[in-house]
């Protein structure tokens, strides 16, 4: 449940339910103290009555005594006082049996206020026998009036004993169970109140665990599930994201930083093989023009070729290149070499023009030529054959180097296609014909610079020859 | 785990400790509704006396109680009054208050001496009936209650049954004022005779009271100790006399009673006590009610209703009237 819905209603509740008992105590409380006071009233009432009819009926006698007017106004007051207690005990019955002889008084009071009348119209007369038989009258009534009434307050008060016993024992029943309910109220808000912070603190506590946890770099922590109605859900599912997300994030930045660093490294092995390039170049240059002069002119052709192929060695590494250039300086090297082999060797090109506009990695064709002829020709004395082999289509440019060498075993086409375990720093030492970068390398470059779009083949078999197909991607 | 069972008791408390609370509050209401109850409808109710010869005895209690049941239907107001202990004079001077009150109708014993008053009644329209005893010449509206000279016959009756041979025949009865035992003792007397081996030796007053019936009894049986059958002709003169027999340690005497008031069964079942004739006081209250409503409601009524009684025996002492 979220945590503001359960405060809406927990609150709102324990609220009522504080008022209704408040309101209820102080509802009976009221209750029973009005009972009270118009039981007392009652009471009250049937003594008043009880009094007046007295008083009056000792009035008229001592008017048939002593006929004083003032008697006569007095009489008329206790009159009308009764007819104000009569009305008064119309207007409040008392519960029960009682009922019925509240009537009964009633109807005796007005028996009495009667004669009362038939008193008082004929009083100024002088017939002292029809006073006295009004009054005899009075007295009786009266008498039964006196009864009626101690018969009433006797019954109110036994029904009252009986009700206020009843009552007494609920009030204390109700002091008991206030002061339990309101303990139990209070105990039950103060673990409510526990609760609800509780499930406020605990998912925070952990969600800030977690996030120390992420700062410090521990990206593979469990983040607790919570329910799906609960606040902390999209909480807890953000956090999850955002430890995904930076796992990924890292995991390619190490990629990029581990592809620097080779390309950094092979860079370094380039430059190594830079000594001076500058001073070569013009060395070479004045070779060739004095070459020139002295009318040699192949040494000077081959002085150029060896200053070219310089040249294009000191390029950047990862500069890429159109396969245009790349067989050019193919073309450059084998003319070197073929100054050295002679007749023994034939290059032979098999190239599809559309495909040479395809940019490959410089030196991507040089260190597999010269691999043919440091370990595929070197031994043989005549009829080596080299062929570049350049097609494919829209999507990828296949190039093939084969030969006709002497080949190699499993082992080595194993070797050599495990390149792409990373850069082997302990690779063997070139040998003095080499330029320095190995077959390796060029695969390696391939696959960081071209990922899954790269491909290598070896096809080799041990005196028949070698062939190194590369595919790669055009439009890179 | 331990968290929901905290939560579960604490709830529970507050809703017990709660519903006792209202139900403390339900009940004080309750009760000062009672108190306080309103009754301004009571005043269009019809208010009846009923006046008892005696305020606590068991039959004019069961009188009253069928009273009560029946105004209660018909949403009659009831008023019970009588002397605590018996006095004709006391109970006059309630009648004569009860008709000052002005009651829609007042139920009593139809006592000769009531007779004038009855009348002031009937001058200002209020309705007496009679019960228990009658007051034909008055100007009562109607009588309920026992056929009191069938009552004495079939009492008769019963001793004739029960009795071997040859009985000397003492009597107990109430009051010899009571127009009702009169009647009882008059029409067993009389039935009595037509048996020549019959013979009523002894006849004297309890005034209604058990410790003068067992008085009575021991001055009959030492005046007269061949009394073979004792006969009680009022509520508690059959106990007493037991009470007597007991005293005197006889218990060679066959004792008849009236009605089934206080401990009159157990003793029967005993067989201290040979049978009793039972009156019906609850059904004597209720109609009487009911022939007040025939009045108010112009339905016709007898003038004289009798509620038969019962007998009980040893024989049939499960029969409850």
């Amino acid at each position: 449940m979220k945590i503001r819905h359960l405060l809406f209603i927990v609150i709102p509740l324990l609220f009522i339910a504080l008022s209704a008992i408040s309101l209820l105590l102080f509802n009976s409380s009221h209750r029973v103290n009005e009972s009270y006071a118009q039981f007392q009233a009652r009471l009250l009432l049937y003594e008043t009555i009880n009094e007046q009819a007295q008083q009056s009926v000792k009035l008229a006698d001592q008017w048939l005594n002593y006929r004083q007017i003032q008697l006569l106004s007095d009489l008329q007051d206790s009159s009308a006082g009764l007819a104000a207690s009569l009305e008064q005990a119309q207007n409040d019955y008392p519960a029960g049996n009682a009922v019925a002889d509240a009537l009964s008084l009633q109807q005796l009071i007005i028996s009495f206020q009667q004669i009362e009348q038939h008193f008082l119209s004929t009083a100024a007369e002088e017939d002292t026998l029809l006073l006295r038989g009004y009054l005899d009258e009075a007295q009786q009534l009266a008498s039964f009036i006196s009864q009626e009434c101690y018969t009433l307050i006797g019954l109110e008060l036994s029904s009252y004993q009986d009700r206020y016993n009843i009552i007494l024992q609920q009030v204390a029943n109700m002091r008991v169970a206030g002061i339990v309910l309101l303990l139990s109220m209070l105990l039950l808000s103060l673990w409510l109140a526990y609760i609800i912070s509780k499930s406020i603190s605990t998912p925070i506590q952990q969600l800030v665990t977690t996030a120390e946890g992420i700062s410090q770099g521990n990206l593979d922590q469990q983040i607790t599930q919570y329910h799906k109605k609960s606040d902390f859900y999209s909480l807890a599912n953000a956090f999850t994201h955002m430890q995904t997300a930076l796992k990924e994030q890292i995991a390619t930045e190490k990629q990029a930083l581990e592809k620097d660093k080779q390309l950094k490294e092979m860079e370094l092995e380039v430059l190594k093989s830079q000594i001076n390039p500058h001073f070569l170049f013009n060395s070479l240059n004045v070779v060739s023009k004095l070459a020139l002069i002295e009318g040699a002119e192949q040494t000077s052709d081959l002085t150029v070729a060896i200053s070219n192929l310089l040249r294009y060695n000191l390029k950047q590494l990862d500069t890429p290149v159109p396969l245009r250039d790349e067989v050019k300086h193919a073309n450059d090297y084998v003319y070197i070499q073929q100054a050295r082999y002679r007749d023994r060797v034939q290059f032979q090109l098999d190239i599809d023009q559309n495909q040479l506009d395809t940019t490959v990695p410089v030196l991507t064709l040089q260190p597999i030529l010269e691999n043919i002829f440091v370990h595929g020709i070197e031994q043989l004395e005549h009829g080596a054959r080299i062929t570049l082999r350049i097609y494919g289509d829209d999507q990828y440019t296949w190039i093939t180097i084969s030969d006709n060498g002497k080949g190699m075993d499993e082992e080595t086409v194993e070797q050599l296609l495990q390149y792409q375990q990373g850069f082997r720093s302990s690779k063997p030492a070139p040998t003095g014909q080499s330029t320095g970068l190995g077959t390796h390398n060029v695969f390696r470059r391939l696959q960081l610079l071209y990922g899954d779009q790269h491909g290598v083949e070896i096809e080799s078999r041990l005196g028949e020859g070698t062939a190194i197909t590369l595919r790669i991607p055009r439009g890179v | 785990m331990v968290k929901r069972i905290i939560s579960v008791l604490l709830s529970l408390a507050v809703i017990i400790s709660f519903m006792l609370f209202v139900k403390s509050v339900l009940t004080i209401n309750a009760s000062l509704q009672e108190l306080e109850q309103n009754n301004l409808a009571t005043q269009q109710q019809k208010r009846i006396i009923l006046i008892a010869q005696e305020l606590d005895t068991p039959y004019w209690k069961l009188l009253e109680q069928g009273a009560r049941n029946q105004s209660e239907q018909y949403q009659y107001l009831l008023q019970y009054v009588g002397p605590i202990r018996y006095n004709a004079q006391e109970q006059q001077r309630m009648l004569q208050k009860a008709i000052a009150s002005q009651p829609q109708g007042i139920i009593v014993q139809g006592l000769s001496i009531h007779e004038d008053l009855i009348a002031e009644a009937q001058r200002k329209n209020i309705p007496v009936v009679t019960v228990d005893i009658d007051a034909p010449n008055s100007s009562r509206i109607a009588y309920v209650g026992t056929d009191n000279n069938a009552a004495g016959e079939q009492l008769a009756q019963l001793v004739m049954q029960r009795i071997g041979s040859e009985a000397k025949v003492g009597i107990i009865i109430g009051s010899e004022e009571a127009e009702n035992q009169l009647s009882r003792l008059q029409a067993f007397q009389a039935a009595l005779t037509t048996s020549p081996l019959v013979q009523i030796v002894d006849k004297r007053t309890s005034n209604i009271s058990r410790l003068q019936a067992a008085k009575m009894t021991v001055e009959m049986l030492e005046q007269q100790p061949d009394i073979n059958v004792i006969v009680g002709l009022s509520g508690l003169d059959a106990v007493g006399i037991i009470d007597g027999l007991d005293a005197l340690q006889r218990d060679n005497v066959l004792v008849f009673g009236f009605d089934n008031l206080s401990n009159t069964e157990v003793l029967i079942q005993q067989g201290r006590i040979e049978g009793s004739i039972v009156q019906q006081p609850y059904i004597i209250g209720k109609q009487a009610i009911e022939t007040l409503y025939s009045y108010y409601n112009g339905h016709p009524y007898q003038e004289q209703i009798f509620v038969p009684t019962t007998e009980l025996s040893s024989d049939i002492a499960e029969d409850k009237p």
